[in-house]
């Protein structure tokens, strides 16, 4: 794989319904980083990786994908997509499998059926998130964490280049994390690219080696995790209250609203 | 049997009960899966308006309405797609304006005390004429060739629009598709259990196999079957009770769809009891995690501080190999 950057965003603007929620942003992302996008609600996180995926508005400025323009992106399979809520709708009854087996669809013409190697493929990545073992479930039967793990088998069975992850720890347990964050890094060891939109950088430790901040729209710190804990540092001692993301020094029952409710972020005073 | 085969006008009746039976759950299944199970009753009102049109201009109902089917089908999709909530009352204007232009129409012109109207709202099977069934098979053939080839992806679509969308599927004509579908559904069954039931044989047969079925193939093949069962034995039940078909197809639907929620209530207890959970096990088995592999039947056990802890579902569960046997087992080779 050569170095170029496999996303190379230079002062693009991305937003919905006409509305900019992401302007004048630049970023790189080179083969095989592991990027950990954090950043506050509404900070435009997701606006800015769902412009990736196509699925808001690109306003402005450039974006190449794979060395691809985004409005003429050929192979939109090459970036993988494990999105945020758990899309995985108890309306009717589907198993494990047939969810996984969705996302090879892609690369198939409508009329042909499966082939041999997608069903490969399917029980390849049922083996790297550990879910071989309960392919035939119902998946509205399985506990979040197995959802989020149903989610990136369905990613990985396109055979991406890049995956995109919204909050993949997000309201999952302390136990499913540590089971998530072994098969990021069984991802990891493939040389994937990873972009994780996240709250939860503790879930991610020793997978991530990139952090990048936004607010507001704007990207504020680009660094390594090293980096960042120094940044984090400095602002918790320049303002009388912060955050700072080691492992979780507070006891996991306290709820901390929606999307965090294992709290590994401890909260100083 | 025989007497009522030994009518042209019964066989007719039952295969064009058969082609609806078979083609209105495998469209359903998908409107159930994208929680749009009212939509077929929608269409079917704005149907009434392409059969008053028929009517008035004295052209084919059957096409008229499909084509009133199918522009309501494309609106629908239209106002869902842009997401406004004036879309809902958009809806609702939509649907009464059509049935209440039906009625108005219908009876302007046939006169107040017309059978037609009735025929249309309530179904009217046994006037299926020989060339109504070419039409109704052609019609079924072509909804159970479409969502055959195109199943993996109507379900993908219906299952999660964000996630095909971002991987390349042409999202917006799966959509388009799939509500063509059903106008084609509500027109054929239009004549079968008229456009006030359509739904019910769209849905009912679903509703039911979902009690049934552990996955989305099976589920299909269950609904295909309950839908069957219904509307040819509709048509049966109703010839030798002498009821109204369109009615007696969708209470034998429904009493399919009663009569499996009872089985499963029974049943849930009785196989619960063979099923025993294993205590809370926040640790995930698989291969490296350290517990001994024990391959059960058709599936692989972990032996887990002397338990056999078995994946079910979300959760493990204990198997009921007793732990003695198994460390005899080991102790012998």
């Amino acid at each position: 794989m050569s170095a170029d950057p496999v996303i190379s965003v230079r002062s693009a603007s991305f937003g919905y319904a006409g509305h900019t929620v992401v302007a004048d942003l630049s970023l790189e992302v080179r083969p095989g980083e592991v990027v950990a996008l954090l950043g506050p609600n509404g900070s435009g996180k997701s606006t800015l990786v769902r412009g990736l995926l196509g699925l808001n508005e690109h306003l402005g400025g450039e974006v190449l994908v794979l060395g691809e323009r985004l409005s003429r992106r050929s192979d939109r399979t090459r970036l993988g997509y494990v999105p945020q809520r758990h899309t995985l709708s108890g309306s009717v009854r589907s198993t494990v499998r047939e969810v996984v087996a969705t996302g090879r669809l892609p690369h198939r013409p409508w009329w042909r059926p499966a082939s041999r190697r997608d069903a490969e493929l399917v029980e390849a990545a049922l083996d790297t998130v550990g879910l071989a073992d309960r392919a035939k479930a119902d998946v509205a039967t399985l506990s979040g964490g197995q959802q989020r793990r149903v989610l990136i088998a369905r990613a990985l069975v396109g055979e991406p280049s890049v995956l995109i992850m919204d909050e993949p720890t997000a309201g999952v347990d302390a136990a499913s994390q540590e089971v998530l964050a072994e098969v990021l890094r069984r991802l990891v060891a493939t040389g994937v690219t990873m972009l994780v939109v996240t709250h939860e950088l503790a879930a991610l430790r020793g997978i991530v080696d990139r952090i990048v901040e936004m607010d507001a729209g704007h990207i504020h710190f680009d660094g390594t995790p090293e980096g960042y804990a120094e940044h984090t540092a400095q602002i918790v001692h320049a303002a009388s209250h912060g955050h700072h993301h080691d492992p979780p020094p507070a006891p996991p029952e306290i709820l901390r609203g929606p999307y965090d409710p294992v709290a590994p972020v401890g909260e100083e005073r | 049997m025989a007497d009522l085969l030994a009518l042209d006008f019964m066989r007719n009746a039952l295969l064009a009960a058969l082609f609806v039976g078979l083609a209105a759950p495998l469209v359903g299944i998908f409107l159930v899966q994208r929680r749009l199970s009212l939509i077929g009753d929608g269409m079917g009102h704005v149907a009434l308006a392409g059969v008053a049109v028929g009517v008035l201009t004295d052209r084919e109902p059957l096409l008229t309405a499909l084509t009133a089917a199918l522009v309501a089908g494309v609106a629908i999709e239209m106002i869902r797609m842009r997401g406004r909530t004036s879309g809902d009352v958009a809806l609702a204007i939509m649907f009464y304006g059509g049935i209440a232009a039906g009625v108005v129409i219908i009876n302007k012109v046939d006169g107040s005390q017309t059978s037609n109207l009735t025929g249309y709202l309530f179904g009217a099977i046994t006037t299926t004429t020989r060339e109504d069934l070419v039409v109704f098979g052609v019609l079924s053939l072509a909804i159970v060739t479409v969502t055959t080839v195109l199943r993996q992806r109507l379900f993908a679509v219906a299952g999660d629009e964000e996630h095909s969308r971002a991987s390349g599927l042409p999202v917006t004509a799966l959509n388009l598709l799939l509500a063509a579908l059903t106008a084609v559904t509500v027109v054929v069954a239009m004549r079968v259990v008229g456009l006030l039931l359509i739904s019910a044989l769209m849905i009912v047969p679903n509703a039911a196999a979902q009690q049934v079925a552990r996955s989305f193939r099976t589920a299909t093949w269950w609904a295909v079957s309950f839908g069957v069962l219904a509307s040819v034995g509709g048509v049966v039940t109703s010839f030798y009770a002498d009821t109204a078909t369109g009615g007696t197809i969708v209470l034998l639907a429904i009493a399919v769809f009663a009569v499996v929620m009872l089985g499963s209530a029974v049943a849930r207890p009785l196989l619960a009891r063979r099923h025993r959970m294993a205590e809370r096990h926040p640790h995930e088995h698989g291969p490296g995690c350290g517990h001994e592999a024990v391959p059960h039947d058709d599936h692989v056990d972990y032996l887990h501080d002397g338990h056999l802890h078995a994946p079910h579902e979300g959760h493990y569960d204990e198997h009921a190999e007793t732990p003695d046997d198994r460390s005899t087992e080991q102790v012998t080779r």
